[in-house]
């Protein structure tokens, strides 16, 4: 039997003694990984999911808010030397009135190579063919939960501009892992797309620009400044840091909440462990009776304070790991996505960011530990003539 | 015969200085041969326990000498006396003072824990001293199922489990009946005579009545007599 052993036995045999603290560790580590987690796996999503956007995107604001932009500008940017491809998107929130809900719709030029291949990546099954031989679109899980409910489950009736329903026909339901973008959309055709968002034939949500040479990106900015002077200009680098920097903010205000409230638990465990029990002193003043000296009673309190925070610690993480990959919809994706307007069918992709959780270790074990360090030391001077009493 | 406990002058006095102050030894002066069976009588209070734990180096006299197997027990440091516990003493109590949670096995090696011994030695020694105990079909038994007979075995038996030269017993028979008592005496006896040197604070006549060679100190209110 070594400290690490006696610790051990001490712990499980007076597990209803220390099974609080247990409790309250585990359910912090549980709560900060739950958050690593969630926005660990959310940014490594949105980082794929942006490696597949174009590199430069121009769009038209009116009163800071997105309006059509004349799709006319193409040609011209196809001219400028160093564009692979400039092509419209289509893109818009169809409202669904009967549920009160919001659709987003998606048009792809699916007559596009590579726009073609994105299909495939969301839905294995895709056969352009059939796919085009009537007006059809795909649907995301969750559209497909709420157009079941109002018996839309073979087609749905898009209510158009001159308030005509137009019939488009569900030809299939879209992966669930990429759910995480595109939970409220439905793909379809770009020029179904526009009739139903009421654009223009010459009108597009925005221009995607595909530029080979990443270090040409700046020079190519300023020719479209030329170009279309008054319109935004997002590169791809841009989306990154927007989507870093609000995932940041939300990850920094839980942080601070985290610590505030952690040490909160190591002040109440500080007080708790430093009042030593009349068991307690008995116990300990064995010990220093039968030679056990200070420094060996710190290491036996030390052994059970880490093997505490060490087993707290990898529950707390294989917890949060399975409710987070393995339950969907959980409130920790709400936090950070918001409520959405439809029923939320996401499942998030596991990943594990290893430096977050060194983090999460010197912020919670290591400051855990030093507050053992204290009534360790203090419990470990109690006069061992109580063994004598 | 050397002597394995030397006092000289001896004084415990607590909250000196003090409307509290307390002069709990006074001038005490004995010695304790080695290979000696030697019993602190005196009634409730009298500072039995209290000269037992200052031979013990669990409490510090605020004046005189001290010296246990040559060592100066009472100006040694904390760390040092621990250690000098482990390695020379085995304590035996009146409350048995085992780890009711503990089974008799661990309680047996809980006193090698700081030592580094090796598992497998550990193991060996604590069940040699159990068989010797008469308690090694009780070795995986919670210490709380214990009878008292058998606690104060196990007891005994956690004391050897350094090898101890000198075994300070305090009150090892009042929460015993007489057969247990017996028993107890027994052990202790067989340890003597193998070399072990006993000292034991006790107000039980059954010491008198079963130990050959005994020696008794007197002692009351703090002074020996």
């Amino acid at each position: 039997m070594n400290f690490f052993k006696f610790a051990s036995l001490t712990l499980i045999r007076n597990l209803s003694k220390n099974i609080v603290i247990f409790i309250f560790f585990t359910l912090f580590i549980f709560i900060a990984s739950s958050f690593i987690f969630t926005s660990s796996s959310l940014q490594n999503s949105l980082d794929a999911e942006l490696k597949g956007q174009p590199d430069i995107i121009i769009q038209h604001k009116k009163a800071s808010r997105n309006h059509p932009i004349d799709n006319s500008i193409v040609d011209e940017i196809n001219e400028i030397p160093g564009v692979e491809k400039a092509y419209e998107r289509v893109f818009g929130y169809y409202f669904f009135d009967t549920a009160n809900r919001y659709i987003n719709v998606i048009g792809i030029d699916f007559l596009d190579e590579d726009q073609e291949k994105q299909i495939k990546h969301l839905y294995e099954n895709f056969d352009l063919k059939v796919f085009m031989q009537k007006d059809n679109m795909l649907i995301s899980s969750a559209v497909k939960k709420l157009f079941e409910q109002y018996y839309y489950d073979k087609f749905f009736n898009f209510i158009v501009e001159d308030e005509e329903p137009k019939k488009v026909y569900i030809s299939g339901v879209f992966d669930k892992r990429v759910n995480l973008f595109l939970n409220d959309a439905v793909i379809m055709d770009i020029a179904i797309a526009k009739d139903i968002l009421g654009y223009e034939e010459n009108e597009a949500s925005e221009i995607g620009i595909v530029v080979p040479n990443k270090l040409e990106i700046d020079n190519i900015v300023q020719k479209l400044l030329v170009i279309t002077p008054t319109s935004k200009i997002i590169t791809k680098n841009n989306m990154y840091k927007y989507s870093h920097e609000l995932y940041d903010y939300k990850g920094g205000i839980f942080l601070s909440l985290f610590i505030t409230s952690f040490l909160g638990f190591l002040v109440i465990f500080y007080s708790q462990a430093s009042s030593i029990s009349g068991p307690g002193k008995k116990q300990i003043g064995i010990l220093r009776a039968i030679g056990w000296s200070i420094n060996d009673i710190i290491k036996w309190k030390m052994s059970e304070a880490m093997i505490v925070s060490f087993v707290s610690f990898l529950s707390g993480i294989l917890l949060s790991y399975f409710y987070i990959f393995l339950f969907k919809n959980n409130i920790f994706v709400s936090i950070f996505l918001g409520s959405d307007n439809v029923y939320k069918d996401i499942s998030l992709e596991p990943f594990f960011d290893i430096n977050s959780f060194a983090i999460l270790f010197f912020i919670t074990i290591v400051p855990y530990l030093a507050s053992t360090l204290h009534p360790a030391w203090k419990s470990s001077i109690a006069d061992p003539t109580e063994a004598v009493k | 015969m050397t002597n394995v406990i030397e006092i000289e002058n001896l004084n415990l006095v607590f909250s000196a200085h003090t409307p509290r102050e307390f002069h709990a030894l006074k001038n005490i002066s004995m010695q304790v041969k080695e290979r000696e069976f030697c019993i602190l009588k005196g009634v409730s209070g009298s500072g039995k326990s209290t000269l037992l734990s200052v031979m013990g180096a669990l409490l510090k006299p605020t004046s005189g000498k001290l010296e246990v197997f040559s060592n100066p027990v009472s100006k040694m440091p904390d760390f040092h006396a621990s250690t000098f516990r482990r390695e020379h003493l085995g304590f035996i109590f009146q409350n048995f003072n085992l780890f009711d949670e503990f089974t008799v096995l661990e309680n047996v090696q809980t006193a090698l824990v700081p030592t580094n011994t090796p598992v497998a030695q550990m193991k060996t020694r604590a069940l040699e001293l159990l068989s010797l105990v008469n308690l090694e079909t009780k070795k995986n038994t919670f210490a709380r199922n214990l009878s008292g007979g058998e606690k104060q075995r196990c007891a005994i038996a956690r004391a050897l489990i350094n090898n101890p030269k000198l075994i300070l017993a305090d009150e090892p028979t009042a929460n015993l009946d007489r057969k247990n008592s017996e028993n107890v005496i027994e052990i202790l006896t067989k340890l003597n005579q193998n070399g072990t040197t006993v000292l034991v604070a006790t107000h039980d006549e059954i010491f008198e009545q079963m130990v050959p060679n005994l020696k008794v100190i007197h002692i009351k209110e703090g002074m020996l007599l």
